[in-house]
């Protein structure tokens, strides 16, 4: 495929996934602009792979492969490694205008804010399972590949995610209801 | 009645999932960042073997944290090591009257660092001194790793909290070695700081100190390599360290 081919074929997968890259680097990442570096990164290098693209196949899990790389990569040579994930997610989420939260908060419900905390709470990968699996419906061996898990490690994080999830959203619930939840 | 949390039914999950990442969307490019055609034309300048067998070309810094590097000491093998650690993982090191050094290796490089003393009065110039050997086994090899070259470096201390990097960009940027190819590396401080970090006046202080200059304490100096291979990915990192004491 030449240059320019293969340059209007990226441009048009970028006008249809730039969000579904971004979602996945920014679960991983959990920061604006990191996540917005892994996406251009994820289409350029598209854009030099684009070769093994197998057309008959799903675009976007081809997409978030890549991006899983990008943004995993980026999380482990992250320059700040004193300030974790976790604690930036901390952080941010407990603002209203931080990452998971407040993109549009006139709108936000208690309940929707109460999962965007939830989510925000939870380590990098667990966040991107969550994400793969809920938003996008990926299945576990799915996850696994995309982001270099067994399946079984995927059910496990998974299963702690949701009860983090769980456990954060009673926090954030009357205790009335917490109590029906229980009984 | 029963009231529950969207986490107890998995498509109640499934929509309020979509429903928080449906804002999680590609922003605008901001001032000067590249999009994705001009990351390609910036790895495009910056792929091609030169005469020399390593490529080099520093990236982008990423914005969001401040980041600095500042190139100290230079010095090519000279001095005696003390120790040399056998092949395998981890890495040896020692800290003696004379000269502390560690040395690791994995299939494709050895990397070797070495201080000038094992003790040091405080804030004196500590010299580090590091090479990477290409040890692989193919005449030539071509990894990736970030712009700025394989190594980067990690200062911890001990018996307190200093921890700084180590830092790099992730441009993936090819590099070509040779048999023979003995690379001295340039010792450079990398990591960030925030400014409302309760230390960030020391932090300041010590990125804009090009010398390494520490506080009286235990520190393992560590050096460490990370590449991927020619597609970038399957990334493997080699370190070694030295201890050096500040008294």
């Amino acid at each position: 495929m030449q240059d320019d081919q293969r340059r209007r074929a990226v441009e048009d997968a970028y006008a249809a996934h730039r969000d579904d890259v971004y979602r996945l680097a920014y679960a991983i990442l959990g920061d604006r602009e990191e996540a917005g570096d892994a996406t251009q990164d994820c289409f350029a290098r598209a854009f030099q792979r684009w070769d093994r693209y197998d057309g008959d196949r799903p675009l976007r899990p081809w997409l978030h492969a890549i991006a899983s790389r990008i943004a995993l990569d980026a999380l482990r040579r992250r320059r700040v490694r004193r300030l974790s994930i976790p604690e930036i997610g901390r952080q941010e989420a407990a603002r209203s205008d931080g990452p998971y939260g407040g993109h549009d908060p006139a709108k936000a419900s208690s309940r929707r804010e109460s999962v965007e905390q939830a989510l925000a709470a939870l380590r990098p990968v667990p966040r991107a399972v969550v994400l793969l699996r809920y938003r996008y419906g990926y299945d576990y061996a799915e996850i696994g590949r995309l982001l270099d898990l067994s399946a079984n490690n995927v059910g496990v994080l998974l299963t702690r995610a949701r009860a983090q999830m769980r456990e954060r959203l009673e926090r954030d619930t009357d205790a009335p209801q917490r109590q029906e939840v229980r009984g | 009645m029963t009231a529950q949390r969207p986490v107890d039914d998995e498509q109640e999950l499934s929509r309020w999932i979509s429903e928080v990442s449906e804002d999680w969307r590609m922003p605008p490019l901001r001032p000067g960042q590249q999009g994705w055609d001009e990351r390609i034309e910036r790895r495009r300048l910056s792929w091609p073997a030169g005469p020399r067998s390593i490529v080099r070309a520093v990236g982008t810094l990423a914005a969001g944290v401040v980041v600095v590097g500042v190139i100290g000491a230079l010095v090519l093998s000279g001095l005696p090591a003390a120790r040399t650690s056998d092949p395998g993982r981890g890495s040896d090191t020692s800290v003696d009257a004379t000269v502390p050094a560690g040395e690791n290796r994995d299939g494709l490089f050895s990397l070797r660092i070495e201080a000038g003393r094992a003790r040091y009065a405080p804030n004196e110039p500590i010299t580090i001194l590091t090479t990477l050997r290409y040890i692989g086994d193919p005449e030539r090899t071509t990894v990736t790793s970030s712009g700025a070259g394989l190594v980067a470096f990690r200062i911890e201390q001990l018996d307190g909290p200093i921890d700084a990097g180590p830092a790099r960009d992730e441009d993936c940027v090819r590099f070509e070695y040779g048999r023979g190819d003995v690379e001295p590396v340039a010792f450079e401080k990398s990591g960030g700081y925030s400014n409302s970090d309760p230390n960030a006046d020391f932090w300041r202080a010590f990125f804009q100190e090009p010398k390494l200059r520490l506080p009286a304490g235990e520190y393992r100096i560590t050096a460490e390599a990370s590449y991927g291979d020619p597609d970038c990915g399957g990334w493997r990192t080699l370190d070694a360290s030295v201890l050096v004491v500040v008294e």
